[in-house]
């Protein structure tokens, strides 16, 4: 299987050059509109899985790629972080199906004992010639979808957003968010309460952090001030 | 009228991209009468054009508008909170119905709605006292006598004032301003909230509808477009990016967040993708002129709903199904939120959108037929006919067809307006606007 050159499925904002239609329609063999053909599961569970994938690349790419510097169309963020939280939704119960019913498994994957480390199918380029030689991939990839529920958590946090400034986005909800669990890490930072930021600057109090911070500011800001004095 | 009858064509075509200096158009709006038509920019200006007077008369060529009023409405600005510029690009122009010989319109950024008076002049004053004809202060002991300053006829001039400012009453991006059918109040809708004005009265403003989840990180809709009822002052619409459409009362409530109706179709199973609801949402809500309609857009489609009826629309029409298998591409290069708009025809029997390649589509609810016809310098001689174009999807491709894959993506055709009396429309390609008028046989 192969993707469109240049994606990377977590970028660090590489910004992706547009692509004609023609181009990504020679590359691209994932745009099957239907999901309900039931053939059986091979071919389109790969297709699916395969699109799944890319989608789900895409989307953390669109977000990330969008924080940096330039304004937020809100509807946009929040299609995207929708459709992120459907992959999400479907990768978990995907894993939950694998976990929970031992005895359903896939034809052929019944061997297939390694569980695939999470990084062949998150951080390779190429994903992957493994996904090629099984007959489905799912088995393999839905074991380490399942972990990679708790991992992508991790992993958005540290990776895909250690080199965006989130000072802008401080806010007293940011603590509780992070520590709210693995299930959406991701959405303080994407839109973060803009009539907070404006109520805060008005010296209301409201979040204990914000103000803490803005007291801060003022009392160097007086120091300062009695210093030169 | 069906759409055989009416081909349309154009009459002396102008090449307008000239006065728009390669700004990208974001809004088109024909005034009440039809004989002006405003455009905005994203770089914050608006140009205005006037129908030729004799041309309203001839047959063949009602399309022909000459420029009429240019002016900066609005300025890019910087939010020091945020540090981050506010764009001056217009997303919305609303004309007030007209009450005396000025116009009135509103116009709006992401922030700020501005009304602005466009008036006439066609005489000055001259003769004063302390000044020359050409400005400059006379020399006061030069002056023995006193004369009164009488008006005289000059070349006309239209003059664009502002009228009143309505600024910080949104948080979030502006989508939308709609006039009252009681001319005294209008309302402005960003991502979250929605304000009712009083046109008269700047330094505040009622807030009719909060979607705002008290935790923004439980956030999942948005709404992305508003209109009042044509006839009735308390009725408002506003659609969502999950594409429902609410129908509101206002004397059901001062915040109107319980809605009245709820306007949504199920979806269906067979069509289900990770861009199903991406493609459902709604870029553009419309009432019929009658009000007894309303039409929405969404990625794929054009819906006509009854407003006594919530649970389907009553006519869909599919605006290029073809796209519904590149969607993951179209996703890819962003284009899948694009938001197109639509609109209907004077009497309500034909609708019109927008598409790619710079085609529009114009959808006739009479008879149930559709044309689909492109807006391009290439192919258009005054006075010639459009001709229809076809997208193949299969492998055969007949002569005139273009395959989709061949389709240009960043031609897009997102706004359009049709005359309120007559058949002539507005098509906005990204830098040119064109005007059309049909053929009466």
């Amino acid at each position: 299987m192969t993707l469109c050159k240049g994606t990377s499925m977590l970028g660090r904002g590489v910004k992706r050059k547009w692509s004609s239609l023609e181009e990504l329609g020679a590359n691209l063999v994932l745009d099957t509109p239907v999901m309900g053909d039931n053939e059986g599961p091979s071919k389109p569970d790969t297709n699916h899985l395969q699109q799944r994938q890319l989608v789900l690349g895409l989307c953390l790419e669109k977000l990330q790629r969008y924080q940096a510097g330039m304004e937020l169309s809100l509807r946009r963020s929040v299609l995207l972080v929708n459709t992120l939280k459907q992959i999400q939704e479907e990768m978990r119960s995907d894993s939950c199906l694998f976990v929970d019913d031992m005895s359903v498994t896939c034809p052929g994957c019944v061997e297939e004992e390694t569980i695939l480390p999470l990084d062949s199918e998150f951080s390779s380029q190429q994903v992957d010639g493994s996904s090629d030689q099984h007959k489905p991939p799912p088995a393999a990839a839905i074991s380490a979808f399942g972990d990679a529920v708790g991992y992508l958590s991790d992993l958005a946090l540290d990776d895909i957003f250690e080199d965006i400034d989130t000072s802008m986005y401080e806010s007293s909800d940011l603590p509780s968010a992070w520590a709210a669990g693995p299930s959406w890490p991701l959405s303080v930072s994407l839109w973060p309460d803009e009539d907070l930021k404006l109520r805060t600057s008005s010296h209301s109090s409201t979040g204990g952090l914000q103000s803490c911070l803005t007291d801060l500011n003022e009392l160097d800001h007086i120091m300062e001030i009695l210093v030169k004095s | 009228c069906m759409i055989n009858h009416h081909t349309f064509s154009t009459f002396h075509k102008k090449n307008l991209s000239l006065l728009f200096t390669a700004d990208i158009i974001s809004t088109v709006e024909f005034n009440h009468s039809g004989e002006l038509l405003a455009t905005g920019d994203k770089g914050g200006r608006i140009v205005i054009f006037q129908q030729e007077p004799e041309s309203g008369n001839q047959p063949q060529c009602r399309a022909e508008y000459n420029v009429y009023s240019t002016f900066q409405s609005h300025e890019p600005e910087f939010d020091y909170l945020k540090s981050l510029e506010i764009e001056e690009k217009i997303n919305k122009i609303r004309w007030l119905p007209q009450k005396n010989a000025a116009h009135f319109l509103l116009s709006t950024n992401d922030k700020t709605i501005k009304l602005w008076k466009i008036s006439e002049r066609d005489k000055r004053p001259e003769g004063y006292n302390l000044k020359e004809e050409n400005g400059r202060y006379k020399d006061p002991y030069s002056i023995t006598a006193l004369r009164v300053p009488v008006f005289r006829p000059t070349d006309l001039m239209v003059e664009a004032s502002p009228r009143r400012v309505f600024s910080n009453a949104h948080t979030y991006h502006i989508n939308s301003i709609s006039v009252n059918s009681d001319c005294e109040t209008y309302l402005s809708a960003d991502d979250l909230r929605i304000n009712l004005w009083h046109l008269e009265i700047t330094d505040h403003s009622f807030n009719i509808v909060d979607i705002k989840p008290a935790n923004m990180e439980d956030l999942t809709e948005v709404i992305t477009a508003s209109e009042f009822h044509p006839n009735q002052c308390n009725t408002f619409v506003y659609s969502s990016s999950k594409g429902a459409v609410r129908l509101c009362d206002m004397r059901a409530a001062a915040l109107c967040d319980q809605h009245t109706k709820i306007f949504e179709e199920p979806e269906d199973p067979n069509y289900r993708s990770f861009f199903s609801e991406i493609i459902s949402s709604i870029s553009d809500v419309k009432f019929s002129h009658t009000g007894r309609y309303m039409m929405t857009r969404d990625y794929l489609s054009v819906k006509i709903w009854d407003l006594n009826m919530e649970t389907r629309p009553v006519e869909t029409y599919q605006v290029h199904e073809y796209l519904r298998s590149k969607l993951c591409s179209l996703y890819e290069n962003d284009c899948i939120f694009d938001k197109f708009e639509c609109c209907w025809s004077g009497n309500d029997s034909v609708v019109m959108t927008g598409s790619y390649n710079n085609f529009f589509r114009m959808l006739d609810r009479g008879s149930g037929q559709d044309v689909t016809l492109e807006a391009s310098r290439e192919n258009i001689q005054p006075q010639s006919v459009l001709r229809p174009c076809n997208v193949s999807t299969g492998g055969k491709r007949k002569k005139d067809e273009i395959g989709v894959d061949s389709l240009d993506f960043n031609k897009k055709i997102l706004h359009t307006a049709w005359h309120p009396l007559d058949n002539i429309i507005a098509v906005a390609t990204i830098n040119n606007l064109y005007i059309f008028n049909d053929q009466l046989n």
